[in-house]
């Protein structure tokens, strides 16, 4: 009996998680490879600007994939890559493993990839791009400007590692939007944070907007980071930004 | 094939000298950990390294004492080994402060720091110049291979790899890997890609995937330890070396 109960749970749960999934998984070339990724669209017809979104290192789990339904909720057509193709890290162990692991160069085609694909949708038609990404996911937003160059039009790097090179950064194009946790001490804010704005600012990439949550540490924006680094407030507030920085750059 | 043992004597530090030395790497003063032979003793202050240098790559955890003692089996095999220090002198123990330290380390800095511990070994008389390094560190040695000119030989241990045929073209010396094929992070079907994009492109590279082991194999202090497969990827790597380095 208890044996039926614990399935018919586990039935409910997957059930109910498979409903709230919006979105969809889809699969794509990239180079000879077959790569896939969650697309999440507005329910209603239409075009739509697009968004690439990067997760961080646990990979493409279900926290990703309802920021991308809830972003789709607001009027963007959003692509979660997975750079690990297939694999999620459950620990953070396993998280550690995959983010040292990911072939830097491949990660690069993948999010070419991603860009080529979204082209190919009625729903992106003629509309801007931007990228997205926390944590780990948040470099790699970032080498999506970096790739994509004038391509991308707004990018969002949510506590990500960023490069304080004016050289490697000359190639950003897009708008930026920086969001940093003041007691992250992977990303200090005197070392890189304000070096970073000052190299894309001194790139003539004048509008970059900085935001650093003085009280919050790293990855304060997901509640299931498994850190106890959520604050409720500032993510609510930079979850805020991002959609107004959208709005701006990319659905104008 | 010698045993592994057979090349590290009982006591290293008696052949061995080593000190802390400082490299200049772009206005920044970089500490390095430096292991010679002790026939290459130089007068007093002075150093003069050997004909074959090896660049030793510290992991996500710092320059421990375990990188040094990997410095110190190079120096009683016959190499200098040079380590800097990528983190500015943080070291742990503690995994959340190694992601924290991996995450804030700087690429850019990274390899300008290799660079200018290349420049430092050939400017102190090595003719050639290697470089090793396991898991972040494995990785880095491998980027150094594909990104820069500054080294003629690269063994690395379960680092990331290169993937794309464009980036594995300019890599232009040796190559050793050693990985492991239940490494979560590292798929084993990848590093036989790996192996075979570069026998392709017809470069000398010797890439072992070792059965049944796991990410961090070599490092004692890995949950993943396994004496054998240890004791073998480094006598292959000293091998390498011997082969690749020496005139």
């Amino acid at each position: 009996m208890k044996k039926i109960l614990i399935l018919a749970l586990a039935l409910f749960i997957a059930l109910s998680a498979q409903a709230a999934e919006k979105g969809k998984t889809v699969k794509y070339k990239s180079g000879k490879d077959d790569v896939s990724g969650y697309l999440a669209m507005p329910e209603k017809k239409g075009t739509y600007p697009a968004v690439i979104m990067v997760h961080e290192w646990n990979g493409l789990n279900d926290w990703v994939k309802a920021q991308a339904d809830d972003l789709a909720s607001k009027g963007y057509v959003v692509l979660a890559v997975d750079l690990y193709r297939g694999k999620v890290g459950k620990t953070k162990e396993e998280a550690q493993a995959l983010m040292q692991g990911l072939s830097k160069d491949r990660a690069a085609e993948d999010l070419k990839a991603s860009y080529a694909y979204i082209e190919t949708l009625d729903e992106t038609k003629g509309q801007k791009v931007g990228s997205i990404g926390w944590c780990m996911g948040g470099g790699y937003a970032l080498a999506t400007a970096q790739i994509l160059s004038e391509k991308l039009s707004a990018c969002v790097v949510c506590y990500g590692f960023v490069t304080t090179d004016k050289k490697e950064l000359a190639p950003v194009k897009a708008k930026v939007l920086g969001i940093f946790g003041g007691k992250d001490t992977g990303i200090p804010v005197d070392k890189t944070v304000k070096p970073f704005e000052a190299a894309l600012k001194e790139n003539g990439n004048k509008d970059v907007e900085i935001k650093v949550y003085p009280n919050s540490g790293h990855a304060f924006m997901n509640a299931t980071n498994g850190m106890n680094t959520y604050n409720e407030a500032d993510a609510k507030d930079a979850w805020a930004k991002t959609i107004a920085f959208f709005g701006k750059n990319l659905a104008k | 094939m010698p045993q592994a043992a057979a090349l590290q004597p009982a006591h290293p530090q008696s052949t061995v000298q080593s000190k802390q030395i400082f490299l200049q790497s772009e206005g920044d003063s970089v500490a390095a950990y430096l292991a010679m032979p002790v026939e290459s003793r130089a007068a007093a202050g002075e150093t003069r390294v050997g004909d074959a240098a090896i660049i030793v790559v510290h992991s996500r955890w710092g320059l421990d004492k375990w990188t040094k003692r990997r410095c110190d089996s190079l120096a009683a095999a016959g190499f200098t080994a040079l380590a800097p220090d990528l983190y500015r002198s943080e070291v742990t123990e503690d995994f959340m402060t190694a992601h924290e330290l991996e995450r804030a380390v700087p690429q850019n800095r990274v390899r300008q720091d290799l660079v200018a511990a290349a420049l430092y070994l050939r400017s102190n008389g090595a003719k050639k110049t290697g470089i090793v390094g396991w898991s972040m560190g494995g990785t880095f040695a491998l980027r150094m291979a594909s990104e820069t000119k500054a080294i003629d030989a690269c063994a690395t241990n379960y680092g990331a790899l290169i993937t794309t045929e464009a980036a594995l073209k300019n890599i232009t010396v040796p190559v050793l890997g050693n990985y492991a094929a239940q490494d979560f992070g590292i798929d084993s079907a990848d590093v036989a890609t790996f192996r075979n994009t570069l026998k392709t492109l017809g470069k000398t590279a010797d890439v072992k995937i070792y059965p049944n082991l796991a990410h961090a194999f070599a490092s004692p202090e890995s949950e993943a330890y396994s004496d054998r497969e240890a004791k073998d990827a480094w006598q292959r790597t000293i091998f390498f070396f011997r082969r690749y380095l020496r005139p």
